[in-house]
């Protein structure tokens, strides 16, 4: 049983479990999922990766951005089979340059950037950024959760 | 100014009397020459003084003779220019033959002698083969003169270096500030232009860090080294240092330059002390001057202070902290394991947060922590009165003394006490005082760079896409800005510092987006209370609260435990779907009494939700947000709380 009560100019109700059960009615404005105003995920509607997205914590401004971001790009457009697989390259320069800042990149790095290489694929299998997966890989990577700003995934939701 | 007209004043009829003699003088035509003082004017004229005799002789002479004398000064001080530019070069260039001169003397021991065939070999070549490794055998003085010209280019000149670091002239992206804001900034920009290099000048000691450690978790470290490691654990179990990045992240200034891919450097302890926004320049308090192409000005705040601690005397103001840097959280931390009593001064967030992290402290010291301020309850200007207090009684929970609608009067030191008196006649007796009365903006730039400052909120007024003039952009608690859906204002809370730092680093690398992601806050006051909240939250608003009962899950430890995340708003940007997370250990079975467990809080302004605080429920920020983004008029709050499902986890 829900009761209200006023105090002054406040209000305060109280419900209980069922009292929320029924679906609410109140109404939401559609989303547009190509608002350019709006946070983008990992994948921007142009189909572009979005290197800004905090998904990727600091992987991409770091000192090897511009290897992780050859590196993924690679990955991403890649049409092979096994996708990535004419990366290897691209993936050995990212690593040889984590390798130089183990406090940056510790050096559980083998599995850090060939799980990388697994979830970006799960991401572009999805087509979304799936943020858990992208983040459990990150996570190898203590530069990543840093980024304490917000994303709403627009992709994901 | 004003004495400056008085005196003009006094002194212009003077002027003009002396003026009118002259000219009398002038025209007596000799007759007293001794007698008229020379009142000529120094500037030299085109045309000659009128009338002729003795005093146009003088005149001439007088001029003449500082003119020559000024010629030869002149030519004195060129010449003597000249002088120690010759001598300088030659001294640079004697210093890099004796450097090349020992290489090819030490090699050449071992190698047979052929004079002859150094003389051939040594002048037609421009450049030896390497500098390490010359086959010349040890060549005579000339020869090696030239080899050591020629050596020199190649050798890295380490002596020819001046003794102090090259700062950089020019910085494509210059940050002003080292903080959040600043920070996201730089990662903003460096993420969207490939190659940027961007220099970040702060006037603190220390590298990018992250504030809201300062007054939570690193007071819960059990780690006695905390204030040197500055390391904390987060809720889920995982330790991070407060710093955004280990200092290898970042390149040194004088390779910014030169840096192929770029990168970010962090020149600390400098002040910008003066902007040229025509000339695209800042000076620093060391005289130095960096052009830039792009600025962002993120200065921040200094802590406001009460003006009776002001006016209070110095043994006051040594035993007061104003509470916002590192070392600010240093020097309390000693003060509170020596201290006795300390008191805290102001009832918003630093000050609760402040007052429950020592009241957690003082159950082990015996130390005695006092909170005062003029609200009924703590967080009295943000949460409506009914939660204000409830709050309070959490508070003094955690082993603070509060008291309320406390007017401070005077601050005095005596008997080795400071002695607080309030305007209600009560006293306070304690050894140390934390004022968190509000932050000042820093705006100390605007006079020089002409920039428009707030009247209403203070800061530098920006529009929504956070842009002041053409090339410069404010984040963080500098920036006064247009929100769109909220109108203008000015947001002093962490996520705001990242949200729009990196808005303002997607602007500056070309993106044209205003204002538009709502950034949100939290605050934690003890393990039991914490919400989190979006939008403008201010208790002089309606608000509509819909409340469910509390149970053991809903806390704020429950909510980190499971998301597997350590701050707060980072659980936004990690989907809770992964389960990869240490198994929430079974918490005690928490007995609410209280009413209000849980809930939704909605602030209203003109019927449109412009607010919304989530008391005790995580993880549904995205829902909040797109409320106010909507910002329509609902009939019914309670249907709007729905969507939030509070009685779940």
């Amino acid at each position: 049983m829900s009761y209200c009560k006023q105090e002054g100019k406040d209000r305060i109700i109280f419900v209980t479990k069922e009292d929320h059960e029924t679906p609410s009615n109140a109404e939401l404005v559609a989303d547009d999922p190509d608002d350019p105003y709006e946070e983008q995920g990992l994948i921007l509607p142009s189909g572009e990766i979005n290197w800004n997205c905090p998904c990727l914590g600091g992987m991409a401004s770091g000192p090897c951005g511009s290897q992780f971001k050859e590196a993924f790009s690679c990955f991403h457009y890649s049409k092979e089979e096994v996708k990535g697989s004419e990366c290897i390259e691209q993936f050995r320069g990212m690593q040889e340059c984590m390798q130089k800042y183990p406090d940056l990149y510790p050096q559980e790095e083998d599995k850090g950037s060939s799980s990388q290489a697994e979830s970006g694929s799960a991401a572009a299998a999805d087509g979304s950024a799936s943020l858990s997966e992208n983040d459990s890989a990150a996570e190898a990577s203590p530069g990543s959760p840093d980024s304490v700003s917000l994303a709403d995934n627009q992709a994901a939701s | 100014m004003l004495t400056c007209r008085t005196v003009w004043r006094k002194l212009a009829p003077l002027g003009r009397a002396s003026a009118t003699a002259c000219r009398q003088n002038v025209r007596r035509a000799g007759l007293n020459n001794a007698r008229t003082p020379l009142c000529v004017p120094v500037a030299h004229m085109s045309t000659g003084p009128a009338g002729g005799g003795g005093d146009n002789l003088k005149y001439a002479l007088l001029v003449g003779a500082a003119f020559a004398g000024g010629l030869t000064y002149a030519v004195l001080t060129l010449r003597g220019d000249q002088d120690r530019y010759l001598e300088r070069m030659a001294d640079i260039s004697s210093r890099r033959q004796i450097s090349t001169v020992k290489q090819p003397a030490t090699q050449t021991l071992t190698e047979p002698p052929a004079a002859g065939a150094a003389e051939t070999a040594a002048p037609p070549e421009p450049k030896p083969e390497a500098p390490p490794s010359p086959e010349e055998p040890s060549p005579p003085a000339e020869v090696a003169g030239a080899e050591a010209a020629t050596s020199s280019e190649a050798a890295p000149a380490a002596d020819a270096k001046p003794a102090s670091p090259t700062l950089p002239s020019h910085a494509p992206y210059l940050l002003i500030g080292g903080g959040t804001a600043s920070f996201a900034a730089a990662r903003s920009i460096r993420a969207r232009d490939p190659g940027a290099k961007v220099l970040i000048v702060t006037d603190e000691p220390n590298l990018p860090y992250m504030r809201p450690p300062l007054s939570k978790e690193l007071w819960f470290s059990d780690d006695p080294s905390v204030t040197e490691t500055l390391r904390f654990k987060q809720w889920n179990g995982k330790e991070r240092s407060i710093y955004f990045q280990p200092a290898s992240f970042y390149i040194d200034a004088e390779d910014l330059k030169s840096a192929e891919n770029g990168g970010v450097a962090v020149l600390t302890n400098r002040k910008v002390v003066h902007m040229d926004v025509r000339g695209n320049k800042v000076k620093l308090d060391d005289d130095t001057e960096i052009s830039y192409d792009k600025c962002l000005i993120a200065t921040g705040g200094i802590p406001r202070n009460l003006q009776v601690i002001e006016r209070a005397g110095e043994e006051v103001m040594k035993r007061t902290t104003l509470f916002r840097k590192i070392e600010d959280f240093k020097s309390l931390d000693k003060v509170s394991r020596s201290m006795q009593s300390i008191t805290i001064i102001g009832g918003g967030f630093l000050g609760s947060e402040l007052a429950c992290a020592l009241g957690r402290r003082s159950t082990e010291t015996g130390l005695e922590v006092i909170q005062m301020f003029p609200e009924k309850g703590n967080m009295g200007k943000v949460l409506p009165e009914y939660l204000s207090n409830w709050t309070t009684e959490k508070v003094k929970k955690e082993g603070v003394k509060i008291i309320s609608e406390a007017l401070v009067k005077s601050v005095s030191y005596k008997d080795d006490k400071l002695e607080i008196k309030l305007k209600d006649g009560r006293l306070v007796k304690t050894d140390h005082i934390v004022a968190a009365v509000g932050l000042e903006p820093n705006v100390d730039l605007a006079k020089s760079a002409g920039l428009e400052v707030d009247s209403d909120f203070g800061g530098y007024r920006v529009n929504a896409e956070l842009q002041a003039r053409s090339n410069i952009w404010v984040a963080g608690d500098a920036a006064c800005f247009y929100d769109i859906r909220l109108g203008r204002r000015r947001v002093e809370h962490h996520d705001h510092a990242v949200v729009s730092g990196r808005l303002a680093g997607e602007n500056m690398t070309g993106a044209s987006k205003p204002y538009w992601h709502q950034s949100m806050f939290w605050s934690d006051l003890g393990p039991d209370v914490g919400y989190e909240a979006i939008g403008i939250v201010d208790s002089s608003l309606p608000t509509v609260g819909v409340f469910a009962k509390a149970t053991a899950k809903d806390t704020p430890k429950a909510a980190t435990e499971e998301s597997g995340t350590g701050i707060r708003s980072e659980s936004e940007t990690e989907d809770t779907a992964s389960s990869a997370v240490a198994p929430a250990a079974p918490a005690p079975a928490v007995e609410n009494k209280d009413e209000y467990g849980k809930g939704v809080i909605f602030y209203l302004r003109d019927k449109v939700v412009v607010g919304i605080i989530l008391w005790n429920v995580f993880n549904r920020m995205p829902v909040a947000r797109k409320i106010i983004k909507d910002g329509e008029e609902h009939a019914d709050l309670n249907e709007v709380a729905k969507l939030f499902n509070i009685h779940e986890d």
